[in-house]
């Protein structure tokens, strides 16, 4: 499996987590050695791969489910105080429409 | 035994009974354990909660006083690791991420332990985000094993089996997602189980990998462990992925005969020749006894952790999306733009171990890559269906808990690929969601804690504890404690 | 001749009382962030546990909307960034709650069916506040509302079929008393992805969103058309993407899209096992599905012999065609019943801006009022002064009559004699009249009505002026 700079770089784009290039080297080296040693394991067992596996084959025969009864959660202020900006009880983060016209 | 015996040594019912019948004040037993921890030098807890803790125990003597129904767990302290929420207290999972977030409920363990009156001492240390196998990726600091100061506890519940190793809790919970129970229990000398997946309730278990994670005990005996086991245990509407099973009932004494396998893994190289010793002379004794011993090739243990890693990695990369910085935890000091809030929160705030895997989970989980991720999944199942497969012949399955003793601090932190090696036994049973327990086999020669690890059929941790018991029925390692806290 | 192909997806919220997968209420309009929890606000440690009535409910959507029920359904993890979104994933499914059903909708060319590729359940999103251009706030309430999505396949041709499916979705969705619907409070969102092409092959199509009525779903499928087939004859290319519609300014308009690059990373959710569904709770959904719209609407046209627009106004509202055909139980005629109802009755409640509960006059009302035309006692003008009068006390009809002596005047006699007044009064416009100026005959019976307070025969008004004027 052919793994590059630019894999790094757009999965750490997409998980949202500053890099630097020392970083990006790093990480490289061990993602390729990681699912290399998987590819291995694959062979050595004889399983291909591929997306074909059935998660629905647990023999469930029920299903855990709740009433729908509102129940009342008493700790919000601890939510709050919790939260790093909040303003009248509003999460506060920087204006996004600015980012959309961009 | 005298009372300073008993708090080091006593099980949970010796040390129950001595509180009840006023042999032992409550408040009295917090204190020792509390001094304990206080004048300790392993940082093996991240937060102690001192104030509470003995208001907890007057509570409690007031409640005999008033002739109240104590509980089963009545005036016993215990630690938890800090990646399992107790409401009102921070829940950092060694990160500097959630450095100051205060868990807004109580874990589902958390409860059922307080409704039996065991007393909340404080939160242990551990890999960040239970992502090692030293504790040394702990915010925090590392713990010190507290048989060699020099070496690591083990990971990731590191803190709470140092924690029971050098005498500052009863028992602790700690949590395992490819081994982070056991293999600190077995650098540690304690006793430490991961059960069943789907037998102890999630809730409140800051998730890494959830399909593998489970909260589990780690403890002075397997007798201990059993009892918190039939506590914690059992449906949880909160989990769904919690089984509707009966409630466990601890097992009594057998004298039955065991069909026990051990695996061939064990004549490896790879193996110590202490750990090799130790195991092969209990399973002589055991032959001795009159059970039945044979040798399994198992062929699994080098394919487990990169089984492990892709599995887990990429549940993890999801598991940790909700930390942007923006409802709680931490948020970075400068940014203009929404990205840069995220980029720089969760850059900051992560440290490396955790951003590597969070990094190859997302890579993993890509659609052009997501076939990694499934596949994964086909292994497990073949692990699983081969295990079941020893136990249509076996009760149990024997493995090393560790390849080796516990190593120096700072030997391997660099080489990420050694470190998670040393979870190649543990993480079979999360990947097939067997229950496994790690008991402590002696020492080696330089002094240093070995442990055994016990596999059991899914669900039968009946069998499993029988087991486990039995041996430290027969010996005493179990006993064994480091020189200090002697 | 391009050819559009429109697919919808819906997503209708799913009126239960408290959230999909946590205890905390759902609520409308609450003080921002009251509505939350540990677990609706993705803490550490939470996981989500199942509402069964959101899953009862969207049982019975599925079997409303003639779909295939899977009896094991998968959730799964679709994984973005957006402040909104609490847990960096929304809880959605992969192997969906039910596959393959259909809408039928009445077309220029008849019937036609739409066909539903898939239909799941989901958790919302919180709700963002752009208060200025520096900072947006995030209100949480919404966070894990359950959400059914409703995916068609691209089967609509135009903006007119988009429209009527979704107007009969949404009917079915109020019918079988599952969501409210109601677009403005954001429970029933839909976006429609268009493309246009020459041949059978489809275009690239483009996603629009921000739609927050049926006129701005309407001219923004309208406009993404037309928007496509001049890119093409300009010899340009679509690119595949989500638009955003611009109320103000009418148009579509390029939105940056969520991530980026589109990577959700789907997989399994590992913290819900599969959903299983049983027999017992398909039939006891089956046993609560009322007659539906399209069933209704042929059964009206045919039984009553009414016409498609009025049968399409009686179905849009169950409430409304029920009490049509109650008060035709009760003896009303049909065209008077459809006419009360539907300009009257309708009329008076859009006025008043109050809702159909509100109304206090019965299908026996309308009945008694027929009663009262078909025996000549009073005309069709008084009928319609009298259900203004009684809307919102409910008054009998007799007794109303009586009070206010609104008993029809046919004695001729009298007529007669008031007639002959009006033209006494009026003798420039029976000049004007009797020279040819034939439209003063209605300025006549007018004069004439306003003298018996409307209570005249117009009939016989008519009958009686024109007799006396031609004897002039």
């Amino acid at each position: 499996m052919e793994i590059n700079r630019e894999d790094i770089k757009k999965s750490a784009n997409i998980a949202k987590i500053y890099l630097t290039q020392d970083e990006i080297s790093k990480y490289m080296i061990d993602l390729k050695d990681m699912t290399e040693e998987f590819l291995d394991t694959l062979k050595e067992l004889n399983i291909s791969l591929d997306t074909d596996f059935d998660f629905n084959t647990t023999s469930l025969k029920y299903t855990n489910l709740r009433q729908d009864i509102p129940d009342n959660f008493n700790n919000i202020e601890t939510i709050y105080k919790n939260a790093p900006k909040i303003k009248n009880n509003l999460f506060v983060v920087p204006g996004i429409l600015r980012e959309n016209k961009k | 035994m005298n009372n300073s015996e008993l708090i080091a040594k006593g099980s949970i019912k010796e040390i129950r009974e001595a509180v009840i019948n006023g042999k032992l004040h409550t408040v009295e037993l917090v204190n020792c354990f509390i001094q304990r921890i206080k004048n300790n030098r392993i940082n093996s807890f991240i937060s102690l909660y001192e104030d509470n803790a003995l208001k907890r125990a007057e509570e409690l003597d007031k409640k005999l006083k008033n002739r109240g129904k104590p509980g089963k767990l009545f005036g016993i302290p215990y630690a938890v690791k800090d990646n399992i929420a107790v409401k009102g207290y921070e829940v950092t999972c060694a990160s500097k991420m959630l450095k100051n977030y205060k868990a807004t409920y109580n874990a589902t363990v958390i409860n059922r332990l307080n409704d039996e009156d065991a007393i909340f001492l404080g939160k242990t240390n551990l890999d960040e985000f239970a992502m090692g196998s030293s504790t040394e990726t702990s915010y925090f600091g590392t713990t010190l094993n507290p048989w060699d100061n020099s070496r690591v506890p083990g990971g990731s519940s590191g803190g709470s089996a140092a924690a029971i190793a050098s005498g500052e809790s009863v028992f602790a919970l700690g949590s395992d997602t490819g081994g982070s129970i056991r293999q600190p229990a077995a650098f540690c000398g304690v006793t430490g189980l991961k059960a069943t997946y789907g037998c102890v309730s999630r809730f409140g278990l800051v998730a890494f990998a959830s399909s593998l994670d489970q909260v589990g005990p780690i403890g002075r005996s397997a007798e201990d462990l059993e009892l918190i086991f039939s506590i914690i245990s059992g449906f949880d509407k909160k989990d769904t992925t919690t089984k509707r099973i009966e409630n466990y009932k601890v097992s009594g004494p057998t004298k039955r005969k065991f069909n026990i396998a051990y695996t061939n893994d064990i004549f490896s190289e790879e193996i110590s020749p202490d750990i090799k010793g130790n195991i092969l002379s209990i399973l002589n004794l055991l032959k001795e006894e009159g059970h039945n011993i044979s040798e399994v090739a198992f062929n699994f243990s080098k394919h487990s952790v990169p089984v492990y890693q892709i599995l887990s990695c990429s549940e993890a990369s999801s598991n940790l999306a909700r930390y942007d910085g923006i409802r709680y935890g931490y948020q970075t000091k400068s940014y203009k733009s929404l990205l840069e809030l995220y980029n720089r929160s969760r850059g900051e705030g992560f440290g490396e171990e955790v951003k590597r895997r969070i990094l190859f989970g997302t890579y993993i989980l890509m659609a052009k890559n997501n076939a990694l991720y499934t596949s994964s999944f086909k292994v497990s199942r073949l692990i699983r269906e081969n295990l079941e497969n020893i136990f249509t012949e076996y009760d149990v399955f024997i493995t090393p808990t560790t390849f080796n003793p516990p190593f120096k601090i700072g030997e391997i932190i660099d080489d990420p690929i050694r470190m998670h090696h040393s979870d190649a036994f543990t993480s079979i049973c999360n990947l097939s969601g067997n229950p496994g327990i790690s008991i402590p086999l002696g020492l080696t020669g330089n002094n240093l804690p070995i442990g055994m690890q016990i596999i059991a059929k899914r669900f039968d941790e009946n069998n499993l504890f029988q087991f486990a018991k039995y041996i430290q029925s027969i010996t005493d390692y179990h006993k064994c404690l480091p020189e200090e806290v002697k | 001749m391009y050819k559009a192909t429109i697919g919808i997806e819906v997503h209708s919220q799913i009126k239960t009382r408290s959230k999909m997968f946590c205890g905390c209420k759902v609520e409308f309009l609450s003080a921002p962030n009251t509505n939350i929890c540990s677990i609706c606000m993705g803490e550490p440690g939470v996981l989500p546990y199942t509402n069964e009535k959101a899953i009862l409910l969207a049982i019975r959507a599925a079997l409303a909307l003639n779909a295939q029920i899977n009896k094991k359904s998968v959730f799964a993890r679709k994984n973005y960034y957006y402040p909104d979104l609490t847990k960096g994933y929304q809880i959605t499914q992969s192997v969906p709650l039910a596959e393959n059903g259909y809408v039928v909708i009445n077309t220029e060319n008849g019937e036609k069916k739409i066909t539903i590729h898939r239909i799941h359940i989901e958790e919302d999103t919180g709700k963002l506040f752009h208060t200025n251009d520096k900072v947006s706030m995030i209100d949480f309430n919404r966070s894990g509302v359950p959400l059914l999505e409703i995916v068609t396949d691209p089967v609509i041709e135009n903006e007119k079929e988009a429209i009527s499916y979704l107007k009969r979705l949404r009917q079915i969705i109020r019918y079988i008393d599952i969501s409210g619907a109601d677009m403005e409070k954001g429970q029933f969102r839909c976006e429609p992805n268009i493309s246009v092409s020459k041949d059978n092959r489809r275009g690239i199509k483009t996603e629009v969103k921000n739609l927050n009525s049926l006129k701005a779903v309407e001219k923004a499928i309208k406009y993404e058309i037309e928007r496509q087939i001049t890119i093409l004859e300009k010899g340009g290319k679509i690119i595949q993407q989500t638009m955003l519609w611009d109320e103000k300014e009418q148009v579509t308009k390029t939105m940056r899209s969520k991530e980026g690059i589109a990577e959700y990373r789907y997989f399994k959710e590992p913290d819900l096992i599969p959903l299983i569904i049983t027999n017992e709770m398909i039939n006891e959904q089956k046993e609560l599905i009322p007659e539906l719209p399209q069933s209704k609407f042929n059964r009206l046209v045919k039984e009553y012999n009414i016409g498609i627009n009025e049968a399409e106004i009686l179905i849009d509202n169950p409430r409304l065609s029920n009490y049509f055909e109650k008060s035709i139980e009760k003896g009303c005629g049909i065209k008077e019943s459809l006419g009360w109802i539907t300009t009257d009755i309708m009329g008076i409640l859009n006025k008043s801006e109050k809702k159909f509960s509100y109304l206090k006059i019965t299908p026996q009302h309308l009945a008694d009022l027929y009663k009262y035309i078909e025996n000549k006692i009073i005309n069709m003008n008084i009928a319609k002064n009298i259900l203004h009068e009684i809307a919102f006390t409910g008054e009998p009809v007799d007794k109303y009559i009586k009070s206010k002596n609104l008993i029809q005047i046919t004695d001729t006699k009298s007529i007669e004699k008031i007639i002959d007044e009006i033209l006494e009064e009026n003798p420039t416009e029976v000049k004007r009249y009797l020279k040819g100026n034939n439209k003063l005959f209605g300025f006549f019976v007018g004069q004439a009505m306003k003298k018996m307070g409307g209570k005249a025969n117009p009939t016989i008004v008519n009958k009686l002026l024109k007799d006396i004027l031609n004897r002039r």
